[in-house]
C-alpha cells in the first residue's frame, strides 16, 4: 500500500514561504498533478518529498510509515528531474543500471530489469549510448526509465514534459498516462501547464502562494471550480459580477435570471467561453463582435455587451466564422456556475508575497 | 591560388610565430645544448658526454630520483586533500564564506616565503619545537631531513589551494539535479562523490595535477631551503653546473630530462584517465 500523506509540511526561504502547511493524500496508485504558477510551492513540496528539501514542519509519510527524516537514498521514491539529471558520463544502460546497482541487486538481474525497462519505454537500441546522443524525448524517456526501474513505491516528476515541442509533448503525455495506469506507481506530477494536469491527472491540487487553493477531478475543477484562482487558471473563462436582489440575478448588461436560492449581494459567476451560445444575425442581438481569432479547431471571439467583454469559443465544420462589427446575441447557460468569495489564504497572498 | 597558400601561414604567423620564436627556439637550443651543440660557452661538437654523466654519476641520478619523489608525494597528497576539499565547499555550512577565504591564503604567498615559514615553524630551534620541547617532546627532524618532509609540507601547503580552485570550480559545473538524482537513485553522500563528483569533475582533476606536477618538478626555492643535504634535486643541480661550473652542456640535458619525464608522466596520465574514464563510462 503506498498511500502517500503530508499533514502540515511548512517552508520558508529566508522570509519568503514557499509551502504555508500543505495538507495532501495521494492515494495508492493515483497520478496526482500539483498545478500552480511558478513560485506557488509546487516544485519545493516535490523535493520535500523527495528528500531532497528539509520541511521546517510537517510530516511526509508512505503508507504506515513516516519518511520525512530519512535521507533520500533510503525512502524508495523515483524522481524524474526537470532537467532529466541524467549521469552524462554513463550510457543509457549505466544510468538505468545505478539504482539497482545501489540497492545491491546482482548482475543477472539488473540485466533482466533493465532490459524490461528499456522495452516498456521503447528504448531498446539506445542501451549503449551516452545521453548527449540522445533528443530531448529519448532522453526524457531514459530519465522516466531510470526512476521506475528501482520499482519505486512513489513517483515524482517534476515537470518532465516542460522542455519538449509541443507535438511531442502530447504523444508522450499519452505514454506516461498509459504507462502509470499499466504499473499503478502512486505519482505526483508537477506541472504550470493546465492542459497537462488535466490530461493526466486523476485529480489536480492547485497552488498559489505557498497555499493549495483546490483539489479535485479535473472534471470537477474544471466545470465547478469552487474560487476564481482555479476558474481562471484552468482554461479560460469570463468572470461575470453581478448583483442578486429578491430572487432575480441581475447581469451587467441589464438583462435579470431568476435565482432561486440566492442572498442578496455580490455574486461571481464563471462562464466559460464555450458555455455561451453566440447567434449571429441575431435581430435582437445585444452584443457586437470586437476580434476575431480563427484557431483551426476552434474560433475564438471577443464580444461586448453593454460596457462588459465576453470571450466566446465556437467549433464545428459548419460555425459561421463572424466578422468583427458583426451584430449578434450572446446567451448565457440556464444556471451559469457561481464562484465562492475568494478563498482566505487568497487574502493574505499579498502578505506572503511581501 | 597561391595567394591563398600564403593567407592560411600569413594569418596563423601571430599566434604561431611567437610560439615558435619564444618557445620553440630555447627548446631546441636546450636540445641541443645536452649534446654539446650550440654552446653558449666553450666547444661547439656533438657529444653523449652530458648524458653519460647524468646516467652515471650517482649525485645526478640520485637527483633525479629526489625530484621524481617531490614531484610525485607533492602533487599525489595535495589531491588527496585538494579533492574531497572541492566537494566539501559544494556545500553550504555556516561561516563558507569566511573558509573560502582563508584557503586561498597560501595562493598569494610567494614560494620563497612558504619556505622561510615552515623554516621558522618547523625547523629544530623552531616555534613548534620550542614549544614541544616544554612538554619535552623532541621533534623529529622535518627541514633537510632525508624524506624532506618540510619540502614537501611547502608545497602541498602551496598546492592545495591552488588546486582546490582548479577542481572546485569543475564540481561547480556539475548540475545539482545530477548529483540530487543519484541520492533518490540510493546513493549515499560518499557514494556520490565516488561516482558522481570525482568522474565528472575529471577534466579539472586532470587540469590542477598537472600543473602543479609540473610546477613541482622545476621547483627550485623550497627544495634549495629546506631540502636534505644530498641529494639535491635537478634544479639545484642545474643552478649550481650553471653559475659556479659554468658547465651549460649538463644544464642542458638535464632541463631535456626533467622535460621529457613531465612529457612521460603526462601522457601516461592521460592514458590512466581514459581508462577510468572509460570504465565510469561503462558504469563499473
Amino acid at each position: 500500500m503506498a498511500e502517500l500523506t503530508i499533514s502540515n509540511v511548512r517552508k520558508t526561504f529566508d522570509a519568503v514561504v514557499a509551502l504555508a502547511g500543505a495538507n495532501i493524500t495521494v492515494h495508492d496508485g493515483e497520478f496526482l498533478t500539483l498545478l500552480g504558477p511558478s513560485g506557488c510551492g509546487k516544485t519545493t513540496l516535490l523535493r520535500i518529498i523527495a528528500g531532497i528539501t528539509e520541511q521546517d514542519t510537517g510530516e511526509v509519510s508512505i503508507g504506515e510509515q513516516r519518511i520525512d527524516h530519512l535521507p533520500p537514498e533510503r525512502r524508495n521514491i523515483g524522481m524524474v528531474f526537470q532537467s532529466y539529471a541524467l549521469f552524462p558520463h554513463m550510457t543509457v544502460r549505466g544510468n538505468l543500471a545505478f539504482g539497482l546497482r545501489m540497492r545491491g541487486v546482482n548482475r543477472s538481474e539488473i540485466e533482466r530489469r533493465v532490459g524490461e525497462v528499456l522495452e516498456l519505454v521503447d528504448l531498446a537500441g539506445l542501451a549503449n549510448r551516452f545521453p548527449k546522443q540522445l533528443s530531448g524525448g529519448q532522453q526524457q524517456r531514459v530519465a522516466l526509465a531510470r526512476a521506475l526501474v528501482i520499482e519505486p513505491e512513489v513517483l515524482l516528476l517534476d515537470e518532465p514534459l516542460s522542455n519538449l515541442d509541443a507535438k511531442l509533448r502530447e504523444s508522450l503525455r499519452e505514454d506516461l498516462r498509459d504507462l502509470q495506469r499499466q504499473l499503478g506507481t502512486t505519482s505526483i506530477y508537477v506541472t504550470h501547464d493546465q492542459a497537462e494536469a488535466m490530461a493526466l491527472a486523476d485529480r489536480i491540487v492547485v497552488m498559489n502562494f505557498g497555499h493549495v487553493v483546490e483539489v479535485g477531478a479535473p472534471v470537477t475543477l474544471y466545470r465547478q471550480p469552487k474560487y476564481r484562482f482555479t476558474a481562471e487558471f484552468l482554461g479560460n473563462t469570463n468572470v461575470i459580477e453581478t448583483q442578486a436582489r429578491g430572487g432575480v440575478l441581475e447581469l451587467p448588461w441589464g438583462e435579470r435570471r431568476a435565482s432561486r436560492g440566492l442572498r442578496d449581494g455580490k455574486v461571481t459567476l464563471s462562464v466559460r467561453p464555450e458555455d455561451i451560445q453566440l447567434e449571429p444575425h441575431a435581430d435582437d442581438g445585444n452584443a457586437i463582435v470586437e476580434a476575431v481569432t480563427f484557431l483551426g479547431s476552434l474560433v475564438q471571439y471577443q464580444v461586448r455587451v453593454a460596457e462588459t467583454q465576453l470571450r466566446i469559443q465556437t467549433a464545428g465544420k459548419g460555425v459561421e466564422i463572424l466578422k468583427v462589427n458583426d451584430r449578434v446575441k450572446a446567451v448565457l447557460p440556464e444556471t451559469p456556475h457561481i464562484l465562492a468569495e475568494d478563498a482566505p489564504q487568497q487574502a493574505s497572498m499579498s502578505v506572503v508575497e511581501k | 591560388m597561391r595567394r591563398k597558400r600564403l593567407v592560411l601561414p600569413l594569418l596563423l604567423f601571430p599566434g604561431g610565430g611567437y610560439l615558435l620564436v619564444f618557445f620553440g627556439v630555447p627548446l631546441f637550443l636546450a636540445v641541443m645544448g645536452g649534446f654539446g651543440l650550440y654552446n653558449i660557452a666553450g666547444d661547439n661538437s656533438f657529444t653523449l658526454e652530458h648524458y653519460r654523466k647524468l646516467l652515471v654519476v650517482r649525485e645526478f641520478r640520485d637527483g633525479l630520483i629526489l625530484t621524481l619523489y617531490l614531484a610525485f608525494t607533492s602533487t599525489g597528497l595535495g589531491l588527496v586533500v585538494s579533492v574531497p576539499l572541492a566537494a566539501m565547499l559544494q556545500l553550504n555550512f555556516v561561516g563558507k564564506k569566511a573558509f573560502n577565504a582563508i584557503y586561498k591564503v597560501p595562493l598569494v604567498v610567494p614560494s620563497v616565503v612558504a619556505a622561510f615559514l615552515v623554516l621558522t615553524f618547523i625547523d629544530r630551534g623552531g616555534m613548534t619545537s620550542r614549544a614541544l620541547a616544554l612538554v619535552n617532546i623532541d621533534m623529529p627532524k622535518m627541514v633537510r631531513d632525508r624524506w624532506a618532509i618540510g619540502v614537501l609540507i611547502a608545497m602541498t601547503w602551496k598546492s592545495i589551494p591552488f588546486m582546490t580552485l582548479i577542481i572546485g570550480g569543475s564540481m561547480a559545473g556539475i548540475s545539482k539535479d545530477v548529483l540530487h538524482a543519484a541520492r533518490t537513485l540510493g546513493a549515499r553522500p560518499l557514494t556520490v562523490f565516488l561516482r558522481m563528483q570525482i568522474p565528472l569533475a575529471l577534466p579539472g582533476i586532470t587540469a590542477a595535477t598537472l600543473l602543479t606536477f609540473i610546477g613541482a618538478m622545476g621547483a627550485f626555492v623550497v627544495p634549495n631551503l629546506l631540502g636534505p643535504v644530498y641529494p639535491l634535486p635537478l634544479s639545484v643541480h642545474m643552478y649550481d653546473n650553471a653559475f659556479e661550473f659554468n658547465e651549460w652542456g649538463l644544464v642542458s640535458a638535464m632541463g631535456t630530462i626533467i622535460t621529457l619525464v613531465s612529457t612521460a608522466v603526462l601522457l601516461t596520465y592521460y592514458r590512466l584517465t581514459r581508462g577510468a574514464q572509460r570504465a565510469f563510462q561503462a558504469g563499473h
